[in-house]
């Protein structure tokens, strides 16, 4: 099936890329056509802007006319011939009128300026004798040369309206236009211009290419301006000047810029005999690339696409077989990923088990270390744990104490075992630790013979141990010791029963109360009943079988005495009242007891 | 004290004193102008429209020099415009007539102004009874006549008093204007004793009206200051022409009253500064551009002598 696919697109890319072939060659062919459309429309987009800037070079020039128009109809000036035709003398006024005119030139010349830079560099009215009457802004104070003389005389029959006049390596313009004063000529108006100011200002070479020149070409005074050692005027003349159209452009065989031949576009500025030049490399025509090249490109590009064909079809097949293996890595590495995943699940498991394995094996160490403590620390216990099998497997030193009995003697074995070397009943063991069992604890009395023969008496409890199941896994042994508590209990019963005795054959009531006055006690010999009973009296206030008054000195000597702290013997009379009725004298000895 | 009479003789003598004593009381509490302006806070400049000294727009040669001088002094500017007949004596106090070159003080007037400038020629007659600043600008007088004149102006020879008797040999047997007591009194030029008719126009006629005068075929010409004629060959081109020079050079000052020396002194004082600093000739420059022509020497001379001063 992939061989198959393979195939179809290999067929695929096959027509793809003759497709791209015919439609490349459809490109290139309608490039090359493009191109010489191009050519010609730079051509005439290159004509189109040298004209354009010949007709601002124009208004230019009539923009300077029209200020020797405004300065020869200045009213200074006919002031000036009007005062001289009637003969003033500058002695004697006329200076004032020349004044007035050289600043009215000078207000021209300062008003006309590119930015900063004056157009004129100055303004002069000649005598036609070239003599007289000669006044410039800025003032110089020189005489016009006769070849200036002779120009203005020669423009003048030929109706030229500038001159051009070379000095050292700049070309100016002189416009000049005659001063007539009653129809006749009193002189010339002359503004003299250098041309800098009109390539400076109003010729953007490089709106045609930036490798592009821009010229005036003068042919009435034969002068190139810039003077240039790439194009002089001698090598543009002929070719030129043998133009009749007013604008055209020109190739030029015989001049060449880095290898380049040269083209100029010209155009003629209006009516004068001044033409606009501008020179570029004629390869700016085509933007550097000739249509001659086209076809060149076309079969260099074509044999491109099929090298690149080829390679991409060997290309293609080495992906296949790249694209298998790919697939086949693919699929092992799927495998072992899987492998490895369960792996890492398995260890995972693995140590988390073993994690919680020895945490519980540290809380096990712990419980057990402080479990000991206290069983070692309990010193007035004896404390025993036997497991299931009733096994010892704990034995404190207590239990050593008070059993007599070695711990290691007895660790380990079981308790019926040693029941049996003490004669102990399996059935009575076996009951206690039922009834432990069932009730959760089971107590009992032990009363043994210890070691030298003592009797020895013991209080036990026995409790079962369970583990987090709540399954019983052993039973504890708890005793305490009694035989001296017993004993002591055993003399204060006998001494009891001996004072009850003696207190019962005593002839006198006598009686005990608290510090309320309350009967604690009291013994009633039978003549002196009074009808009542010991258990009648007891835990009542004598007040109820005493007058009050003798009640009352009672307390108060006995509250003295208790703050005085007396415990000798006293005594007092005082009046029985019981309550039944009557009065009986009594005589009352007493000591306190603290 | 009934029968007790004086003599008329008596009578008139008493009388007499009093008015010596009230006319030299007044005088004295009319003594120093500068204080007076400076008490007032006001320098009052006299001045009479007369070409480009005061122009009549509020501006002009003299005017900015006074405008000036009142800053110099840290008072503030007021101009009183006054005429030719009425300026000396606003300026004075006292009514002053003139005739051919002299005066008659008359009885007290008010004084209007502290100084009198509106290129004021600097003449013999003035100088009794104003004092002069030192001399701010340079004058002359020219023959103007209509440019129909028979006679074409003279050619310059070069030598001033040969030019003046080449305009003279002009005028012979024409009607020329002039003004009496001013600085185109007939008296100050060759024209008194020769054969000219000589038309004195009014004392008090506005100078700038002679050249329309002039043109109005009233005379054919006019004795007329350098500075007016300079002003007028500009505004009447092809109508004027001037013939020649009739007096030598003169000059033009600032006018104060005898009374205010120490005013005059600060002029002098202020004068001086403005022209080491160079506004004076800024000034004269965009009033009169052409006089550094005319009279080269007196600028060079004023500089010179304010230099070494």
């Amino acid at each position: 099936m992939k061989s198959v696919s393979s195939r179809r697109a290999n067929i695929a890319i096959a027509l793809v890329v003759i497709f791209i072939i015919g439609y490349v060659s459809l490109l290139l062919v309608s490039n090359y056509i493009s191109h010489v459309r191009l050519v010609d429309a730079s051509q005439k987009q290159f004509i189109y802007v040298v004209e354009k800037q010949a007709l601002a070079v124009q208004y230019f020039l009539n923009e300077r006319e029209k200020d020797l128009t405004e300065i020869s109809s200045c009213r200074e000036l006919s002031t000036y011939f009007e005062n001289k035709a009637l003969g003033m003398s500058l002695e004697y006024g006329l200076t004032t009128s020349l004044l007035n005119i050289q600043k009215h030139f000078n207000t021209i010349l300062q008003s006309r300026h590119f930015d900063t830079q004056r157009i004129y560099d100055w303004i002069a009215l000649i005598g036609p004798d070239g003599k007289t009457s000669i006044i410039t802004s800025p003032e110089k104070n020189k005489t016009a040369s006769v070849r200036l003389l002779n120009s203005l005389a020669s423009s003048l029959e030929e109706h030229k309206r500038i001159i051009f006049v070379k000095k050292g390596t700049t070309t100016h313009a002189l416009f000049w236009k005659p001063y007539f004063f009653k129809e006749q000529v009193k002189g010339y108006i002359v503004a003299d211009m250098p041309l800098t100011s009109i390539l400076d200002y109003l010729i953007d070479a490089e709106a045609i290419r930036a490798a592009s020149q821009s010229y005036i070409f003068c042919s009435d005074c034969a002068t190139l301006y810039p003077e240039d050692t790439l194009v002089s005027y001698a090598r543009l003349d002929k070719a030129v000047n043998a133009e009749k159209k007013n604008s055209g452009i020109l190739h030029l065989s015989n001049s060449t810029r880095g290898g380049e031949n040269l083209s100029v576009v010209y155009a003629t500025i209006g009516d004068t005999n001044l033409k606009l030049l501008n020179v570029f490399p004629e390869e700016e025509l085509s933007a550097g690339v000739k249509p001659r090249n086209t076809l060149l490109i076309m079969l260099l590009l074509s044999l491109l696409i099929f090298v690149g064909v080829g390679l991409t079809f060997r290309k293609n097949i080495q992906k296949q077989l790249l694209a298998r293996q790919v697939e086949e890595s693919l699929r092992n590495a799927e495998e072992l990923n899987d492998r490895n995943k369960k792996l890492s699940a398995e260890i995972f498991e693995r140590t988390k088990v073993e994690k919680a394995l020895e945490n519980a094996n540290k809380e096990i160490a712990e419980a057990s270390a402080v479990l000991n403590c206290m069983l070692k620390s309990a010193t007035e216990f004896a404390i025993a744990a036997i497991d299931t099998d009733y096994r010892i497997i704990h034995f404190n030193p207590a239990a050593e104490r008070i059993l007599g009995v070695k711990a290691e003697e007895v660790m380990g074995k079981r308790v019926i075992d040693i029941h049996s070397l003490k004669d102990v009943e399996h059935d009575r063991f076996r009951r206690g630790l039922d009834i432990a069992q069932k009730d959760g604890k089971y107590e009992y009395d032990i009363l043994r013979e210890n070691p030298n023969g003592e009797e020895q008496r013991m209080h036990a409890v026995v409790m079962p141990m369970y583990d987090d199941l709540s399954n019983i896994v052993g039973f504890n042994f708890f005793a305490l010791d009694t035989t001296q508590k017993y004993m002591a209990d055993e003399k204060l019963r006998i001494s009891e029963e001996r004072y009850r005795t003696l207190l019962e054959n005593i002839p006198d009531i006598v009686f005990s109360v608290d510090q309320q006055f309350v009967v604690r006690d009291i013994n009633m010999p039978p003549h002196l009943s009074y009808g009542l009973e010991a258990k009648d009296i007891i835990g009542k206030p004598l007040k109820k079988y005493v007058h009050k008054n003798d009640h009352k000195h009672l307390f108060e000597l006995t509250q003295s005495d208790i703050n005085s702290r007396r415990t000798d013997r006293r005594g007092l009379r005082f009046r029985i009242v019981p309550e039944q009725g009557g009065c009986s004298l009594g005589r009352i000895e007493y000591s306190l007891r603290l | 004290m009934t029968g007790h009479t004086y003599p008329i003789a008596i009578r008139k003598l008493i009388c007499w004193l009093l008015f010596v004593f009230i006319t030299l009381t007044v005088k004295v509490t009319r003594a120093d102008g500068y204080a007076e302006v400076m008490q007032r806070g006001t320098l009052r400049h006299l001045g009479v429209p007369y070409a480009k000294f005061v122009t009549g727009s509020g501006d002009g040669l003299d005017v900015e020099l006074a405008q000036l001088f009142a800053a110099h002094l840290g008072v503030a500017y007021q101009y009183v415009e006054t005429s030719w007949e009425n300026a000396i004596s606003d300026l004075t106090g006292n009514k002053i007539t003139t005739s051919e070159q002299d005066i008659t003080v008359g009885t007290n007037v008010a004084i209007h102004g502290d100084l009198l400038a509106n290129g004021l020629t600097i003449l013999p007659w003035r100088q009794k009874v104003i004092d002069y600043s030192i001399p701010t600008f340079p004058s002359g007088v020219w023959l103007m006549v209509r440019a129909d004149y028979p006679a074409d102006p003279i050619v310059p020879s070069g030598d001033l008093q040969t030019d003046i008797e080449a305009t003279v040999a002009l005028a012979q047997g024409h009607d020329i204007m002039a003004i009496a007591g001013g600085c185109l009194d007939p008296a100050l030029s060759r024209l008194k004793g020769s054969d000219i008719h000589v038309k004195l126009m009014p004392s008090g006629m506005n100078l700038n009206e002679l050249i329309p005068v002039l043109v109005n075929n009233e005379a054919d010409g006019t004795v007329i200051d350098v500075p007016d004629a300079l002003v007028g060959i500009q505004k009447w081109p092809g109508k004027i022409k001037v013939l020649g020079p009739l007096t030598p050079p003169q000059q033009m000052g600032f006018g104060f009253a005898k009374t205010s020396t120490r005013l005059r002194d600060e002029f002098n004082i202020f004068f001086k500064k403005c022209v080491r600093s160079g506004q004076y000739q800024k000034l004269v420059q965009k009033y009169y551009p052409s006089i550094f022509t005319y009279y080269p020497a007196f600028f060079t001379e004023q500089q010179r002598l304010l230099m070494e001063q």
